[in-house]
């Protein structure tokens, strides 16, 4: 029977995750200070996953039906009752051996996703704290670079532009201020020299800049909130921003 | 400081030639070495290669001309001149200058002979002059990365 609390199997899953992220894939399979890998290989695979391990080892070579379980130490067998209840036992093992493998696994995904190898709509907005936090910082920013600060209509239609983008976007842009008081929202494509300057004036009109390697093109708006549904998610898509 | 250069080199461009822009923003700088730090490779701000208002012309230094101390102190003076500080260079390489579009001419100043210019082609009444410029702007920053100079780099979180 299992005895361990759930609590103590998840911590053992997640260390052998940890491992995996490490690259140590063989310490994976469990307690590398144990007998010689070829060995003690399938009990490790069975008590690595169960919440405790056999007090008594011994090699047997018995079978119930089709199970065999030929050189599997951690099963003594010496009548028939307790022959059972060690199978029993092994079985309800491997049994909460699999669920444990697939809470490892719905991590292991999880831990793929955030690291950006495959996507998830979790993914989509991550960066917009921080992207906003580069807009507050816009007009000290331009203090520095000696040119015009943006005006609060520009920093408000940029807010609006950044949180209405961040809801499919998963890259990060650059926010940083132009001359002449403008905001730039910077998208670029990891895997080229493309991607999308979209620009806030200080007017609260819009502007985008779009270029890949083959081509470039700019469209302006009188009001920076339509340059998405003109032609912004369009070109975003285009130039392979995700 | 004095600076003694042979007037022919000042004259002649490389292909892989290094020209780099002062950066004077400490925002500016942090942003991009922070990027560099954690990625590798940085995106360049656009604003960087704007050319101030009524010119077409970006000021640079030319980087193979002189030790990076040397143009860090050259650099550090141009900053204080203005109450500003020296944090690094943005660097692009001439034959990516001339990819986009753009040209170089020499233009050395009393006390720097390592300065040009790099040159936007766009009239100064041309209509669409502020795209324009926007736009080589942005093919310059592609282009570019970042240098940082400096202990200030330990001092980043």
């Amino acid at each position: 029977m299992l005895i361990a609390s759930p609590h103590s199997m998840l911590t053992q899953t997640q260390s052998a995750h940890q491992s995996m992220l490490t690259g140590a894939r063989r310490n994976m399979r469990l307690y590398p200070q144990g007998d010689s890998f070829g060995v003690v290989n399938t009990t490790l695979y069975f008590s690595s996953y169960s919440a405790s391990r056999p007090k008594s080892l011994a090699k047997t070579g018995q079978t119930l039906g089709n199970f065999r379980i030929h050189n599997v130490r951690g099963v003594s067998l010496r009548d028939d009752k307790f022959y059972y209840n060690s199978a029993q036992d092994l079985i309800e093992k491997y049994i909460s051996g699999s669920f444990l493998r697939a809470v490892h696994t719905s991590e292991s995904i999880l831990s793929i996703v955030q690291f950006g190898l495959i996507t998830s709509s979790q993914n989509f907005g991550t960066w917009l704290q921080e992207a906003l936090q580069e807009l507050d910082e816009c007009p000290l920013y331009a203090q520095e670079e000696e040119i015009d600060e943006p005006s609060d209509v520009a920093l408000t239609k940029a807010r609006e532009l950044l949180e209405k983008v961040s809801n499919s976007v998963i890259d990060r842009p650059e926010i940083y201020p132009m001359q002449e008081g403008s905001i730039a929202i910077d998208f670029r494509s990891s895997c080229s020299k493309s991607g999308v300057l979209f620009l806030i004036e200080r007017d609260g009109s819009g502007a985008l800049y779009h270029r890949t390697a083959s081509s470039k093109g700019r469209l302006r708006v009188d009001d920076a909130a339509d340059l998405l549904k003109e032609g912004g998610f369009r070109e975003l898509k285009r130039v392979g921003v995700q | 400081m004095t600076i003694q250069i042979d007037e022919q080199e000042t004259t002649l461009f490389g292909h892989d030639e290094k020209l780099g822009r002062d950066e004077r923003s400490e925002s500016g700088a942090k942003r991009s070495f922070r990027r560099l730090r954690a990625e590798g490779g940085v995106r360049v701000h656009a604003s960087k290669f704007e050319p101030p208002r009524n010119t077409n012309e970006i000021s640079v230094n030319r980087m193979d001309l002189a030790s990076a101390a040397v143009l860090a102190e050259l650099g550090t003076q141009n900053a204080s001149t203005s109450g500003r500080r020296f944090w690094g260079w943005y660097t692009i390489m001439m034959k990516d200058v001339e990819e986009v579009g753009c040209c170089v001419v020499p233009t050395p100043l009393d006390g720097n002979p390592y300065h040009a210019d790099i040159v936007v082609p766009i009239a100064l009444d041309a209509e669409d002059r502020k795209d324009v410029l926007r736009e080589y702007a942005r093919d310059l920053a592609y282009h570019a990365t970042f240098v940082p100079w400096g202990e200030w780099i330990k001092k980043v979180v």
